[in-house]
């Protein structure tokens, strides 16, 4: 079986990285240099300062001097990373054998995906496509081996070489084609003096004697413009599920609104890696790089999973107004906790429920209104305490066609209702004036009637067991009908002699 | 194959039946039984059977009462009603009192009721701009006058953003069977765009939505209010000499607006904490508890009210 390899390449990565850190710049004429001065080198171009004639290794100020309009900005090593795991990403998405090679460029095993995907046209479209929904402009190329796949990708666009058709393929390329390096090299030169230009002059010199005199460079060259089987394998490196943005800012950020139009891009980068693994975003952790050479991280909690920006960002802003940096913030990181999405099978005579993705986008937004400890499912804990009360994410069963029959028959029957409490947590401190064992008048913060009617006490205590004599509880609990119209329930605690009101009933 | 030989069969001889009154009749009755599973009912006949079968899904409904009226109890039976047919209910509130024992013992599935407290006061709703308010008030905006005599406008309360904005939410979600509202001891109106938001989400998404306050605060786009009346407490002794024992109440509520149905009936009931429904029966309520044993006074509490 003839192996089939696709390459994903993206030309001019750290141009390219910057890019997707900041897309505005998408549409300037771009030049990459190592600094700002007039005399630094240029070392990559976008390709609308290539077509206004700008090359490599001119200096910032005859760029300048040609296109004055010309943006130059500085490699980023966060952007790169961000970039790189991207395009690792990307890959994965569609393979599950990946190897990654120089920066901007990923080998994927393309074998077998016609299943999923179709003409192997199709995939490299589809890898192209996603590539560019992860914010990166990339071109694959598919053939038997890496080398010939990266030369198709380094053609542009999307293309694939049908098996034992490589070296047709090959014939009319340039000798660039191979390493872009090559074109400053002394072979190169040599090459070009003897007249051979394309790939095709190359393959038609003897084998044997290219090995003799150009050496063991030569003879590769030779070989791969041959087209002849890379006998290198794919080495697949399984990398660690991590989903990390990371940006430097240009500028120290010292107020909220600028750090979350960063934290918004940011999200919304990770957010579409995320989609492309078919994942959501769970618990969020942020890392700000603070003047001073101090570190700000944070773990913000979600009640559920998330795959749209704006409820997050909701919640990242809250969790950062609640609790601001110290000082200005000079990078950021951004980290997420891959979740899956949850799939859920309806049934046609089954009650309708929320579509997993919307219910999750929803969650997300209450939470982003009332706080994640605040939503969810409540439990009552097995405890004697009244009060206690656990809160788990809200993760329904799915809906079920055979519901089950109601618990509540019995009263149904007798036209009964169980009653309520509105409970106060926590429990409010009152006054209760007494005459002897009677009680007579409570007074609280929105409270203060006569009472009418009086009944209890009844005792609970508990958990005196526990170590320490604080958690343990000793109450004498009352009901109380008040001149107000309400009925109460208040309690003595025993340790303390304060009195508690407790809920009303309703 | 045979299926398909008794399908063909089926589709030939349907043709030529004669097609029987009473079946006509079974059709148009399917109507009916449309009209009823859009309704909740509350398992109490008196109370469905003055509600036509129980509130409508897609519309709004409000439980008005004061606190200690019973509101809370019936809203609970109606989320036990809806999980037990495997639906999903939603419960936001401002004050977070809701009680999940309570919950639970009314029957509810607690893993299908999603509970969210929204604060009185989010972090991103706008807070109170005064000045704004004594314009619309000169423009001849609408305001009602509270018994102290302060102004009350009708916009939403800052703290009640939140919870609408999260019905919203949650309307918009669709697939929930209830979405209860429990507006605490708020009594201001909502503003009627909010409540025409939500109304239109409600009608969307098919979403019963019963709303509890003090008062009416939605205006015109309930389709039904039932005020709830000051209840009748039931106090006993267990036992000559006893101490007092709270059992529950003797709730009562009539319907104040229907928009499709009667108006003005009543409906009786009662509400009893839990460790007491084995000993109530619908014989002996209002009667001491004690009928073994020696005469005990019976205490209403309604003559404190």
């Amino acid at each position: 079986m003839v192996r089939r390899i696709a390459c994903l390449l993206v030309r001019d990565f750290s141009l390219a990285a910057l890019v997707r850190a900041n897309p505005d710049l998408s549409g300037d004429a771009l030049a990459l240099s190592s600094d700002y001065t007039p005399n630094a080198g240029i070392l990559a171009l976008s390709p609308k300062a290539r077509a206004a004639g700008l090359r490599p290794a001119m200096t910032v100020a005859q760029a300048r001097a040609i296109l004055p309009e010309l943006v130059v900005v500085r490699p980023s090593a966060a952007a790169e990373d961000s970039a790189r795991d991207a395009l690792y990403d990307v890959a994965v998405s569609v393979s599950p054998l990946v190897e990654e090679g120089p920066p901007g460029v990923v080998w994927l095993d393309a074998g077998g995906l016609d299943r999923l995907f179709g003409t192997e046209e199709s995939i490299a479209a589809e890898l192209v496509c996603r590539a560019r929904r992860a914010g990166m402009e990339a071109s694959a190329g598919i053939a038997s081996g890496k080398e010939v796949a990266l030369m198709a990708a380094r053609c542009g666009g999307q293309r694939s070489i049908a098996p034992h058709r490589e070296q047709e393929f090959l014939a009319w390329l340039p000798l660039e084609i191979i390493d872009p390096a090559v074109e400053r090299g002394e072979l190169f030169a040599l090459l070009a003096r003897w007249g051979i230009r394309r790939l095709g002059d190359l393959a038609r010199l003897p084998a044997e004697a290219v090995g003799t005199r150009l050496g063991r460079r030569g003879a590769e060259l030779a070989r791969l413009a041959r087209g002849e089987a890379d006998p290198a394998p794919l080495v697949a490196r399984r990398r660690a599920e991590e989903f990390v943005e990371k940006a430097e800012l240009e500028a120290a950020v010292d107020s909220l609104e600028p750090l979350c139009f960063v934290l918004n891009a940011m999200l919304g980068r990770l957010l579409a890696r995320l989609a492309l693994r078919g994942l959501h975003a769970g618990d969020l952790q942020v890392e700000l790089e603070l003047d001073g050479h101090r570190r700000d991280c944070r773990r913000i909690a979600l009640a559920a999973a998330g795959a749209e920006a704006r409820p997050l960002l909701a919640i990242l802003r809250i969790a950062l107004e609640a609790d601001p940096p110290r000082t200005s913030v000079a990078a950021v990181l951004l980290s997420a906790e891959p979740r899956p999405a949850r799939l859920v099978q309806s049934e046609l005579f089954a009650p309708p429920s929320p579509a997993p993705s919307r219910l999750e986008a929803t969650l997300a937004r209450i939470a982003a209104i009332c706080g994640p400890q605040r939503m969810g499912t409540l439990r009552p804990l097995d405890s004697y305490r009244p009060e206690a009360v656990a809160l788990a994410p809200f993760a329904p069963p799915p809906p079920s066609a055979m519901p089950a029959a109601p618990a509540d028959g019995a009263d149904t029957a007798l036209g009964f209702v169980r009653l309520a409490v509105r409970l106060i947590r926590p429990a409010e401190e009152v006054e209760v004036l007494c005459t002897g064992t009677s009680l007579d008048f409570v007074r609280g913060r929105n409270l203060g009637a006569r009472v009418v009617t009086a009944a209890g006490p009844w005792r609970r205590c508990g958990e005196w067991w526990r170590d320490e004599p604080q958690d343990s509880f000793a109450r004498d609990y009352y009901d109380l009908a008040l001149s107000d119209g309400g009925v109460y329930r208040i309690f003595r605690d025993l340790r303390s002699d304060r009195w508690f009101l407790d809920g009303i009933y309703d | 194959m045979a299926s398909a030989q008794t399908i063909a069969q089926h589709g030939s001889a349907a043709p030529s039946q004669t097609a029987h009154p009473a079946d006509i009749a079974n059709v148009f009755r399917v109507r009916g039984v449309a009209d009823k599973i859009r309704r909740l009912d509350a398992g109490l006949p008196a109370l469905d059977a003055i509600l036509d079968g129980g509130i409508a899904r897609g519309r709004i409904s409000e439980l008005v009462g004061p606190q200690s009226s019973g509101k809370s109890s019936l809203a609970m039976r109606f989320a036990a009603r809806v999980t037990v047919r495997g639906e999903l209910v939603a419960w936001v509130e401002r004050e977070g009192v809701l009680d999940p024992t309570a919950l639970a013992a009314a029957g509810a599935d607690l893993s299908r009721v999603l509970w969210a407290n929204v604060p009185h006061r989010p972090n991103h709703a706008p807070g109170p701009r005064y000045s704004s308010q004594i314009r619309n008030t000169l423009d001849g905006f609408q305001f009602e006058a509270r018994d102290a005599g302060t102004p009350l406008f009708r916009r939403p309360h800052p703290g009640m953003l939140g919870l609408f904005q999260a019905a919203e939410f949650i309307l918009k979600a669709g697939g929930f069977g209830l979405l209860v509202l429990d507006a605490g001891c708020s009594i201001h109106p909502i503003s009627e765009s909010v409540a025409l938001r939500i109304a239109r989400a409600a009608e969307q998404s098919a979403t019963a939505v019963l709303i509890l306050a003090p008062r009416r605060i939605c205006g015109t786009f309930a389709a039904l209010s039932l005020l709830f009346d000051r209840p009748q407490g039931c106090f006993s002794r267990p036992v000559a000499g006893a101490p007092l024992l709270f059992d529950g109440f003797a709730v009562a509520a009539r319907i104040a607006r229907n928009k499709l149905g009667r108006v003005g009936s009543r409906a009786r009931w009662h509400a009893f904490l839990d460790r007491n429904l084995g000993v109530w029966t619908p014989t002996n309520v209002g009667k001491s508890r004690a009928a073994s044993g020696p005469p005990t006074r019976f205490i209403n509490v309604r003559r404190g009210f």
